[in-house]
């Protein structure tokens, strides 16, 4: 009788022992989708609290939280949506995961291929998360100036350098259209190319 | 017999009078915020300054996050569905996302410090009774460094960049709600709906 007791109670301290990460995993085997997403919640709700405030170790300041229970719990949300047939909260979480777990450097390429394979088999595009570079320069293009018909004489080359690296201006044809021959860029505008900059 | 002049300093007397009361009212509401009150150093925008029919534009919100990459979208989604200036919000991944026209992503730092003042340790001495006539005890300090980016089918459009400073006395005995991030968040949300809204949507003849 004693020893039952004992174990029933090392399963009660067991089970409320365990993390919130291991209740949500339990909750999302057994299909209670919602309640694991709150467990996973929790979780990164507490991470997310101990991140708030670094402490002051002497030498350096240190966040107080563990970023891979974080990462596995916004895993665990996007794999509760997933299973509950929500693909775009989903595919919103794993890009969560996948910027997370890139910004703290964790090992996640397991779990990151295992999105890819989820992308691949819905045939969902995947997101457009790092199209910073491209929308800049393709606004940088819209917004790049005109030809510059006044030819600006480099200071740091010196006049009597050869510039043979670069080929001669060609002479112009008197079969080419008026239109043609206006000039297109400020090479062509002065002939001296060598003598010429960009900005 | 009461010449102009008189009558003139008579009328002119309440005026004067009034000034002075209502500089005093100021002066007395100032002093009382800096006891203990909250100050920012952004305004909290008025649910009035937002239109009374939303725009019919779909929004998407690709994540606010903080120094540790933690998001806080869901705050965004909230107060944006909250004042009703779009007709559609809702949490995407994707900068070029094709059912949404804009996209808007952002980035905060954020700090908040506590500290007891020295009636609170005074009060230590004895007994921690004088904590119970309401004084100020406790003295926040922090603010808020946010930026949000503007896509356009993937393209930056426009960056906001906001930053607000804050104190907030507290004591014991105070019923309002401390200055947290979630209120930071939601006065910064405001702050974009209205630069947002001027900019995109405030010229004549807008659709």
């Amino acid at each position: 009788m004693i020893f039952r007791l004992a174990a029933i109670l090392m399963l009660v301290l067991a089970a409320g022992c365990a993390t919130n990460l291991q209740k949500g995993d339990k909750m999302l085997a057994m299909g209670r989708y919602a309640d694991a997403r709150r467990f996973y919640q929790t979780e990164l709700d507490l991470q997310r609290e101990a991140a708030e405030l670094p402490r002051w170790t002497g030498q350096e300041y240190q966040y107080q939280f563990n970023a891979r229970d974080a990462a596995q719990a916004i895993l665990g949300v996007g794999r509760s949506f997933e299973k509950q047939d929500q693909p775009g909260p989903a595919l919103y979480h794993y890009s969560y995961f996948t910027q997370f777990a890139l910004r703290h450097g964790l090992d996640a390429g397991r779990e990151i291929k295992a999105i890819e394979q989820w992308i691949r088999e819905s045939g969902r595009p995947p997101p457009k998360t790092e199209s910073d570079e491209v929308g800049v320069q393709a606004l940088t293009e819209s917004r790049k100036p005109a030809v510059r018909s006044a030819p600006v004489v480099a200071p740091a080359r010196k006049a009597g350098k050869p510039t043979a690296a670069r080929p001669p201006a060609a002479p112009r044809a008197a079969s080419v259209p008026a239109d043609a021959q206006k000039p297109a860029t400020a090479t062509e505008t002065d002939g001296n190319e060598s003598d010429v900059i960009f900005w | 017999m009461k010449t102009r002049r008189d009558n003139q300093t008579r009328a002119v007397q309440p005026v004067q009078t009034d000034r002075w009361r209502r500089a005093a009212r100021t002066l007395a509401a100032l002093v009382l915020g800096w006891i203990c009150g909250c100050a920012h150093t952004q305004p909290l925008v008025e649910p009035a300054r937002f239109p009374d029919t939303p725009k019919n534009y779909r929004v998407g919100i690709a994540g606010l996050f903080d120094v540790n990459h933690f998001d806080y979208a869901p705050v965004m989604v909230d107060e944006v569905r909250r004042h009703r200036v779009f007709t559609g919000v809702e949490l995407t991944p994707d900068l070029a996302a094709p059912d949404c026209d804009y996209v808007i992503r952002g980035h905060f730092g954020f700090y908040q410090v506590e500290t007891k003042n020295s009636f609170h340790f005074t009060s230590i001495y004895f007994f921690g009774l004088p904590l119970l006539t309401g004084l100020p005890n406790t003295n926040h300090d922090g603010g808020i460094d946010i930026n949000f980016e503007i896509y356009h089918r993937g393209t930056l459009l426009k960056t906001y960049g906001y930053r607000d400073v804050f104190r907030d006395q507290r004591s014991y005995l105070t019923v309002w709600d401390s200055t947290s991030l979630d209120l930071e968040l939601r006065r910064m949300v405001r702050l974009l709906l209205r630069d947002v809204w001027k900019d995109f949507f405030g010229h004549k003849g807008a659709a």
